[in-house]
């Protein structure tokens, strides 16, 4: 087991549950079923966002030292699972906002798995980033862990 | 086996009994010979081997005895019906017009002059060599690349309708390659649904949600076919036909209220309780008028509208004339709908007042001018009626199941696909300006918020055009408009194993081995299908794998291209292995479906948002649904406002314009092609054909104003161009609007000139080339106004002939 802590961040007021930022205005990176008691720091509300502190234990398998090879899997993902539809996209001609917009309902239509489908937008959305440096301003994951989920790629 | 270099024995393996379109057009109102795909199979007796296949049209059983083909039936019926034309697959793979060699046009010369570009369209070739042909293609991507730049290659190819395959999908050998290549200009647009993908989402956060058959059989009292027809469109995929059929036998058997409003009374409106015949082009109109009723009458839900809705106000002050001293009443509504008030007054209070009624919409009523005005305005009309997220009311796209909407949801990985590279290159022309573009050169235009300009600032106009797979000319809104933008290139390369139109005007031409002559795997819905070969190559036909491949060689990128895996074998090992069929490849070789797990727990569409919508937000900027979008606001344009509008299209029974183009025609999905493919295929001609003319259905009034009845051939005209077609007079089509099914091929009377009549009936031969916006720029090739006249003029039907070489 891989000890985990990270702070993450909810939209508005600490609700019992709902999306989980990786900063104030940036990535939706999960969602939250239920608040752990004590996560949500009372009267810590900065501009309209509140910190969600998470520590907890994942299986070790579940975690890499870097995100370097989650993004490498989301890229081959990206080239196997897309390419037999339509034009694959260089990442930075769509926001990370249309990005989100477009998965959804891409998702449908090559039938991927929740798990690909999150991975793969995460790295679209923080390769696009680059070049929209004036949309809103999301942070290349959360500050103090890569994502909690462990990628299952088809990897080439 | 069929001998290698000739076409091989026509003769038909599966009769077709049915009767032809003209002897059953007086049975059935508006499609003639509906066919029951089960009618058309004859169960072959003397089978010695079955294998199995698939296409969008269904999953197929091959039936061969001594290696040669003698029947074709749907695998696994009644449930998983194949369409007509899957049954007629291997009829099309031995059509007379199938491409045996790779082919150059006499009058082309590489090295950029493109010897005559002006004769392009004349049936002049003479037979390659690959070798030939192959160097021919290396040096002009060489010399393009070279002397202009990656942008100067415009290249394009269609998704998995022209070939649903894993390692044969054109779209991903095409990625590949050019990726690798240094990439390439494309064409951005949607002909599909490009207001769903590109305005929708300003009001509800997605393109279009999630919605349920089951909670929809379960829950609804009442479902609008609002330009849908899922009884008809969806006979091109055969297990989803299925599905719509079983699942609208069970609502009419719980007494659920079908009503359709369409110009035509098509298939879905047969077994609907109502049609509401609506003039084309004014379904907004009609839109707002409802919204009206529900403002007026205070029957709008303001407590679903405070609470999960933002942006409302400006649009009641526009529904209610208080912004444009203009109230959108039924009176206001019935004169541009040409309804009544009275039948707009008791749609809008039927479904203001019956609980749990869903609107089931579709693409078509957004391939018009402002379709985003349509799109938007449809989804604020369901917001008003309140039942948004609870079962059985609210707004679905599509249901049942077309692009996945209705369907279960797969619970497994299907095969993966041949991977692609993303395309380096940014230049970009809108699908919508393409010819426009290319002739207008240098041009900047809008699209969803951002600015295109072409040719880049310092990059180059296209010089190379690549077509691989997807008849472009023919698909393409305006055909002379771009025929006459082929003069910019150079050079014109295509893929493709028929002669289709695009073919007919490409400087080389490679022929392609299709379906039935290659391995693959692939999935339909949830059935992954094992791709079986069941006959060689027609004449020289290669993959466009082994084509890429030794392209690859000559431009130097084969390492990368093959990855190591040079043949059909590895590759479909490979890509399997990256599914969770959980079977060995030779086991699922052998065995030839798999079926990939299902969630089938109805769900209703924003149900979470309903229920906690701070816990669960929209992916709108407020996190709410938005009528009027502040985003839409600031990119001000002035053909598209911020709150969903009425908006008069540039052309339509309206407009001034019907005065000498009295009669809207519209362009719905064809019933015995999948788009343009199968037009060529001659046993689904009885079926299809009006004495071989693609068939224009109009009123007994409009045909008797002109002398004309069934089974005449008319001229149909307007500013863009002239058609042929056989005519068939029924009162399935309201009174002045005709209906030309989209996809028959261009067929010009005299090929090369650009203006001549076309005797194959191509609806893009009238329609025009603009976008709906500068929002979505989505196509608008149902706003086509045209005249028809009897035709005394001597004309043969398009015959499909192939090109014959003409010199060594």
């Amino acid at each position: 087991m891989a000890h985990v802590s990270a702070r993450l961040w909810m939209k508005g007021d600490a609700a019992s549950s709902g999306p989980l930022y990786g900063a104030p205005n940036g990535f939706e990176l999960g969602h939250l079923d239920t608040m752990p008691p004590g996560a949500a720091k009372a009267g810590a509300t900065i501009d309209g966002w509140t910190p969600i502190d998470l520590d907890g234990y994942l299986a070790a398998e579940a975690v890499t030292a870097t995100l370097e090879s989650v993004w490498q899997a989301a890229e081959s993902n990206y080239e196997f699972l897309c390419a037999g539809c339509h034009v694959l996209h260089a990442a930075e001609a769509y926001t990370p906002a249309q990005w989100d917009t477009e998965m959804t309902t891409m998702a449908k239509s090559a039938h991927l798995q929740p798990d690909d489908a999150m991975v793969l937008l995460k790295w679209l959305q923080t390769t696009s980033l680059a070049s929209h440096q004036d949309q809103p301003s999301p942070q290349q994951g959360p500050a103090t862990q890569q994502p909690s989920v462990t990628p299952q790629p088809p990897a080439p | 086996m069929h001998n290698a270099m000739m076409p091989p024995d026509r003769n038909n393996p599966h009769r077709m009994t049915r009767r032809g379109l003209l002897a059953g057009a007086a049975a059935l109102p508006l499609m003639a010979a509906a066919a029951k795909s089960d009618d058309l199979i004859l169960p072959p007796e003397d089978t010695e081997q079955v294998l199995t296949t698939a296409d969008s049209e269904g999953l197929l059983d091959v039936h061969l005895r001594d290696g040669k083909v003698v029947g074709v039936s749907s695998l696994d019926p009644p449930a998983n019906l194949a369409s007509p034309m899957g049954l007629a697959w291997y009829d099309r793979a031995i059509a007379s017009d199938r491409i045996l060699y790779p082919m150059i046009r006499v009058d082309w010369k590489p090295g950029g002059s493109g010897g005559d570009r002006t004769t392009r369209g004349e049936p002049r070739y003479r037979r390659a060599s690959w070798d030939e042909a192959l160097d021919l293609i290396a040096g002009e991507l060489k010399r393009v690349k070279t002397s202009y730049g990656n942008e100067a290659i415009l290249a394009a190819v269609t998704g998995g309708w022209q070939t649903a395959g894993s390692l044969h999908a054109k779209m991903a050998q095409f990625n590949r390659f050019f990726g690798l290549y240094g990439g390439f200009t494309s064409l951005v647009g949607n002909k599909s649904y490009a207001c769903w993908q590109w305005a929708a989402p300003y009001s509800w956060g997605v393109q279009y949600p999630d919605d349920s058959m089951a909670d929809t059989t379960a829950n609804t009292n009442a479902l609008i076919f609002w330009a849908s027809d899922p009884m008809d469109c969806l006979k091109v995929r055969g297990p989803s036909y299925g599905r719509t059929r079983d699942w609208i036998t069970a609502l009419k058997q719980r007494g659920v209220k079908l009503m359709t409003i369409d110009p035509f009374y098509t298939e879905t409106a047969r077994i609907s309780d109502q049609w509401i015949a609506i003039r084309p082009g004014s379904d907004t109109a009609l839109m707002a008028a409802m919204a009206y009723y529900l403002i007026s009458e205070k029957l709008a839900d303001t407590a679903f509208l405070d609470t999960y809705v933002v942006g409302y106000e400006p649009f009641r002050q526009y529904i209610m004339g208080e912004t444009d001293g203009v109230k959108k009443t039924p009176e206001w509504a019935s004169k541009l709908t040409d309804l009544s008030v009275e039948k707009i007054t008791a749609l809008a209070q039927f479904y203001a007042t019956t609980p749990k009624v869903k609107i089931a919409c579709s693409r078509g009523i957004q391939r018009c001018d402002h379709g985003e005005q349509a799109v938007r305005m449809l989804i604020t009309l369901a917001l008003l009626k309140g039942e948004m997220g609870l079962p059985g009311g609210g707004l679905s796209f599509e249901i049942p199941g077309f692009a996945g909407t209705g369907d279960a949801r797969l619970k497994g990985r299907p095969p993966a696909s041949f991977p692609g590279v993303p395309n380096p290159v940014t230049q970009v022309i809108l699908d919508q300006h393409y010819a426009d573009s290319l002739l207008g050169a240098p041009v900047t235009r809008n699209h969803n918020g951002k600015s295109y300009a072409y040719p880049q600032p310092g990059k180059s106009e296209c010089k190379l055009a690549y077509w691989a797979g997807g008849s472009f000319l023919n698909q393409h809104d305006d055909i002379n408009r771009n025929l006459a933008a082929m003069a910019k290139f150079e050079t014109v390369i295509v893929h493709d194993s028929w002669w289709t139109p695009a073919t007919r005007t490409a400087d080389i031409v490679l022929p392609i081995a299709t379906l039935f002559e290659r391995n693959d795997i692939t999935q339909f819905w949830r059935y992954v299908v094992y791709q079986h070969k069941i006959m060689e190559p027609v004449g020289e036909s290669r993959t466009d794998f082994d084509i890429f491949k030794d392209l690859a060689k000559r431009v130097g990128t084969y390492d990368r291209f093959a990855m190591g895996m040079a043949t059909e074998d590895a590759w479909l090992r490979k890509l399997l292995s990256l599914s969770d069929v959980k079977l060995s490849y030779d086991d699922f070789k052998q065995a030839g479906t798999y079926l990939l797990p299902v969630d089938e727990t109805p769900y209703v569409a924003f149900a979470d948002f309903r229920k906690d919508p701070k816990a669960n937000p929209l992916k709108t900027p407020s996190g709410k649904f938005e009528i009027y979008s502040e985003t839409i606001a600031s990119y001000k344009y002035a053909d598209c406002p911020p709150t969903p509008q009425w908006i008069e299209p540039f052309e339509w029974l309206g407009s001034a314009k019907a005065a000498q183009y009295p009669l809207h025609i519209v362009n719905k999905h064809p019933l015995f092609r999948r788009h343009s493919s199968y037009d060529n295929v001659a046993s689904l001609h009885q079926y299809s054909k009006v004495n071989g003319f693609e068939p224009i259905f109009m009123n007994p009034d409009d045909a008797k104003e002109r002398g004309v009845a069934t089974g005449d051939v008319v001229r149909v005209f307007n500013d863009r161009g002239a058609v042929v077609c056989g005519a068939i007079v029924t009162a399935a089509v309201r009174p002045r609007v005709v209906l030309l099914q989209q996809g028959s091929w261009y067929a010009p009377a005299e090929p090369g000139k650009i203006g001549s009549l076309d005797r194959g009936g191509c609806a893009n031969t009238l329609t025009a080339q603009r976008g709906t916006s500068q929002l979505a720029q989505g196509p608008v090739c149902h706003d086509s106004l045209v005249q028809i006249e009897k035709y005394g003029g001597k004309v043969k039907p398009n015959d499909y002939a192939p090109i014959i070489p003409t010199a060594a």
